[in-house]
């Protein structure tokens, strides 16, 4: 039977191991070159119920995991045939992942999507009128993105922003006992006008892990 | 749990919260490490589910990043893993 990835971990770390993750199976690790992943049996989701109960439980392991210790999660379904060719993935990627999980030690990621109400679908626009209401929206966000990165400056260890299509993703590396802070600060913040920020987290610190492969090297 | 605070929204990201759910989708299918290579393809019938998920769950952007991987798999003679 195939095997689920759901993350790795620094094998120093001291873990409390989920009884069971997804599709109640039982979660074991696999240890190798300072790392350890955590597996179990899978068999492919066969609809869309399944398939939503697998995504709640993969990430339900992965929280478990997280308020423990850092870990890197591996995207869901990501299988494997069996535990040696986990052991030869964590062995070829040891140095590129120990680097990160050391780096990243006790930091989690907090997420804010900013968004503005859309003022650009008018028709009556003209198309210097739709360009000027569009430079607005994105000094709007803008100048809200680096507001909030001020007032959160002082539990914030590392800050990323991308445009998204309908507004701006924030995401702040932050240190795992400092998110009851950083929620409590963001609940005491008023947003004007138009804007909404829908907070998230805490998650894994994706966006901060680093060494992405080359895409020469992928094609190798 | 989700708090609503004027313009703000909070939501805690528990399995169960049904507000964040496409948040948690979002981050269990798009973020994280991939392990691409041989293996995959030697299992061929979870990498056609691996594509119906994505084509099941997430956007239409990222179904559409995906489409071509499937369509045309990799065929490397080692595992490969990438941070994204």
């Amino acid at each position: 039977m195939p095997l689920l990835a759901y993350c790795i971990a620094e094998a120093e770390a001291k873990i409390e191991v989920p009884r069971s993750g997804v599709q109640a199976k039982s979660i074991w690790t696999v240890s190798e070159s300072g790392l350890v992943s955590f597996i179990s049996d899978y068999s492919a989701a066969a609809d869309r119920v399944q398939v939503r109960s697998a995504v709640l439980e993969f990430n339900g392991v992965l929280q478990h995991l997280l308020r423990q210790t850092t870990i890197a999660p591996f995207r869901f379904p990501t299988v494997v045939a069996d535990e040696a060719e986990m052991r030869s993935f964590l062995r070829e990627h040891a140095g590129e992942y120990l680097g990160n999980l050391q780096r990243l030690q006790g930091a989690v990621q907090m997420e804010i999507n900013l968004t503005l109400d859309d003022s650009l679908k008018d028709p009556a626009l003209s198309g210097a009128q739709y360009l000027r209401a569009r430079q607005a929206r994105r000094q709007t966000l803008a100048a809200t993105a680096a507001s909030l990165r001020k007032t959160l400056a002082k539990w914030t260890k590392d800050w990323r922003e991308h445009e998204s299509s309908g507004g701006t993703r924030c995401y702040l590396l932050i240190s795992r006992d400092t998110v009851p802070l950083v929620l409590g600060q963001l609940k005491s913040i008023q947003l004007d006008g138009d804007l909404h920020a829908r907070v998230t987290g805490p998650w894994p610190a994706t966006e901060f892990l680093t060494g992405k492969p080359s895409r020469s090297r992928e094609k190798s | 749990m989700a708090e609503n605070a004027s313009h703000l929204v909070i939501a805690s990201g528990e399995p169960n919260d049904d507000l964040s759910l496409l948040d948690v989708l979002d981050h269990i299918l798009n973020k994280g490490v991939v392990i691409r290579g041989k293996l995959i393809i030697s299992l061929a019938g979870v990498d056609l589910i691996y594509l119906g998920l994505d084509v099941l769950l997430t956007s239409v952007e990222t179904a559409l990043r995906h489409l071509p991987q499937a369509s045309n798999p990799p065929l490397r003679p080692s595992t490969k893993g990438e941070i994204e």
